[in-house]
């Protein structure tokens, strides 16, 4: 199993740690009752000082093309991907934008009629008389009513023509 | 490392991966049997979940008064149903809709437990509520509470015009007046249309199959503030008078066209009619009601006097000292004159008088004067429920009905039929 103190063994003074382990072990008694050893529990940790400042990377001329190759693929497959997908998430994110709009429109519509209901019972007769009352407006006296003669196309406030 | 705990830890991993594998097998086989075995048969159940053919309400046209007016218009409003089977409790439950929406409660919980009992899903609460009942109810989040919208129709003058207009039932369908005459124009065609719902029953796609049409404004020559005034001398002159009942119609004479057609007793329409109420208050007077006309009527035997015979407004007319013998029938005038000019017998209204101008017609010639005025057949109104009068044909005529007749008794006829004949009197003779 590839654990970090596996991978630790890989690299480190291998000898060393044998015997530090058969130390170890021989400390093992087949006992029932005692509880079992954790794994890597004889693992002893060394910390070597590692003077890398001289190591180079050995140039690889073939990974830039490598890398570019993987990056194009990767990007097309993802290009691919997107544009199978992207109509029908666009027509579902459409659809839901066309039943936000409906019901936006309906909404209106309603609150449009609400008020038109509205000022429709503002200026109803009933409501203007009862005003007219509350004002104490009068109604004018006979004489002061000018009755218009309608004009050829019936109409009364346009009847100077 | 434990010698004997290795070979256990094998086998746990063992019988974890076969578990697993087994598991996952079975879900393989699962998704087998829904993908491919079971295909159709879950697809009609996802449609039948996800797929719904909704009925797309076409809104009714708004009435209109000559000015534009707004006499009726329909709003959408909320209505309330439940499923009764998922009411946790039906006694609580009645007794909070009950408080809300200001129903009988008592009533409310016998209609859920007889649902719940003949396992019914559906059960109406209250239809067409108010936008305040509305609100207060959204506000209790309950899932067992459904809100559907309906349309509802508001008529925003209340009184005016009333009997003119009549109502529409629960299904906004004309059932009286303007609403019922003209409910083919207004009413429209409502839609189809196929939604598909997401899981939170978002619509995600919808279908169109039917356009709804919506209905068709009407726009009536009633204009609303000569109604206003008419409906109001009317109540006036029935509280003056102590009668039942009155009818007004304001016409204008030059295009025939009705300015205001009012009745005594009115309602008011955004009330909806409770049981055992009376039509009367309903009817349409003015088209519906025929009676006898009475002196109103002389002025058609006196234009008819005018047009066969060589009588003029100043001829003088033999009125009797208020007394005539008409084929051993007495008839009596409420004034004593012995004569009068023709003119005079219309001011005074004298029966005498226009008994005798209607002897001097003739049967013939009053009859068919009376039925050109328009008496004895309908005027033709969009209206429903039009009574034509009752004018008897000549040869049912008895001796004395030309003396009947003549002062407006023997025959009947609607307020509109009294107008037309006045309003062709004020046009010159053109009806």
């Amino acid at each position: 199993m590839a654990t970090l103190a596996n991978i630790f063994n890989q690299f480190m003074d291998a000898g060393r740690v044998a015997e530090a382990a058969q130390t170890m072990s021989s400390r093992v008694v087949s006992d029932d009752f005692k509880l079992r050893s954790l794994p890597n529990e004889d693992v002893y940790f060394f910390v070597k000082r590692i003077d890398n400042s001289r190591v180079v990377r050995q140039a690889d001329p073939g990974a830039s093309a490598k890398s570019w190759k993987v990056l194009g693929a990767s990007c097309a497959s993802a290009a691919m991907l997107i544009g199978m997908l992207l109509p029908s998430a666009y027509g579902l994110l459409a659809s839901y934008q066309l039943h936000n709009l409906q019901a936006e429109n309906q909404r209106l519509n309603t609150a449009r009629g609400k008020l038109d209901l509205e000022e429709a019972k503002l200026v109803s007769p009933e409501r203007l008389a009862r005003l007219a009352v509350d004002q104490e407006f009068v109604d004018p006296k006979s004489e002061n009513v000018v009755y218009l003669a309608p004009t050829n196309e019936g109409s009364l406030a346009l009847n100077r023509r | 490392m434990d010698a004997r705990a290795e070979p256990l830890a094998n086998r746990r991993l063992r019988i974890l991966a076969r578990a697993t594998f087994i598991w996952g097998l079975l879900i393989l086989y699962r998704l087998v049997s829904l993908q491919i075995f079971r295909h159709d048969e879950f697809q009609k159940l996802a449609q039948q979940q996800q797929d719904r053919e909704v009925e797309i309400q076409a809104p009714r046209g708004i009435i209109y008064d000559r000015t534009r007016r707004p006499l009726a218009m329909s709003l959408p409003v909320d209505s309330v149903c439940i499923n009764p089977m998922r009411v946790p409790d039906l006694a609580l439950a009645a007794d909070l809709l009950s408080r809300v929406l200001e129903i009988d409660g008592d009533a409310l919980l016998g209609k859920m437990a007889s649902a719940v009992d003949n396992h019914r899903g559906f059960l109406w609460v209250k239809r067409k509520i108010t936008p305040e009942e509305s609100v207060k109810l959204r506000s209790y989040n309950l899932d067992w509470v459904e809100f559907r919208t309906e349309s509802r129709r508001f008529y925003p003058k209340d009184t005016v015009g009333a009997n003119l207009l009549g109502g529409v039932d629960h299904a906004e369908r004309g059932n009286a007046g303007i609403e019922l005459s003209m409910n083919e124009q207004l009413e429209g065609k409502p839609g189809v249309m196929r939604t598909t719902s997401d899981v939170k029953q978002r619509v995600v796609d919808l279908q169109i199959f039917t356009d709804p049409q919506p209905g068709r404004d009407v726009t009536l020559s009633i204009d609303e503030r000569i109604q206003h005034v008419a409906e109001r001398e009317l109540a006036i002159a029935i509280e003056r008078t102590h009668a039942k009942t009155g009818s007004l119609v304001v016409m204008d004479p030059k295009t025939g066209e009705v300015l205001a057609m009012a009745s005594y007793p009115s309602f008011n329409p955004n009330v909806p009619p409770v049981k055992g109420e009376t039509l009367e208050t309903r009817t349409n007077l003015p088209v519906s009601s025929p009676f006898e006309p009475g002196s109103v009527f002389k002025v058609i035997t006196l234009s008819a006097a005018l047009e066969t015979t060589n009588i003029r407004p100043g001829t003088i007319i033999n009125c009797g000292n208020g007394k005539i013998t008409l084929f051993k029938r007495v008839i009596h005038d409420h004034h004593s004159y012995a004569s009068l000019s023709m003119a005079d017998v219309l001011a005074k209204s004298s029966n005498i008088g226009a008994i005798n101008i209607g002897l001097r017609v003739g049967e013939k010639n009053l009859y068919e004067y009376v039925k050109r005025f328009g008496f004895g057949k309908s005027t033709g109104i969009p209206l429903p429920g039009e009574s034509s009068g009752r004018l008897r044909p000549l040869k049912q005529w008895i001796p004395s009905s030309i003396g009947s007749i003549a002062m407006g008794h023997e025959l009947s006829a609607t307020t509109l039929q009294l107008a037309q004949a006045s309003a062709v009197i004020a046009n010159g003779g053109m009806l």
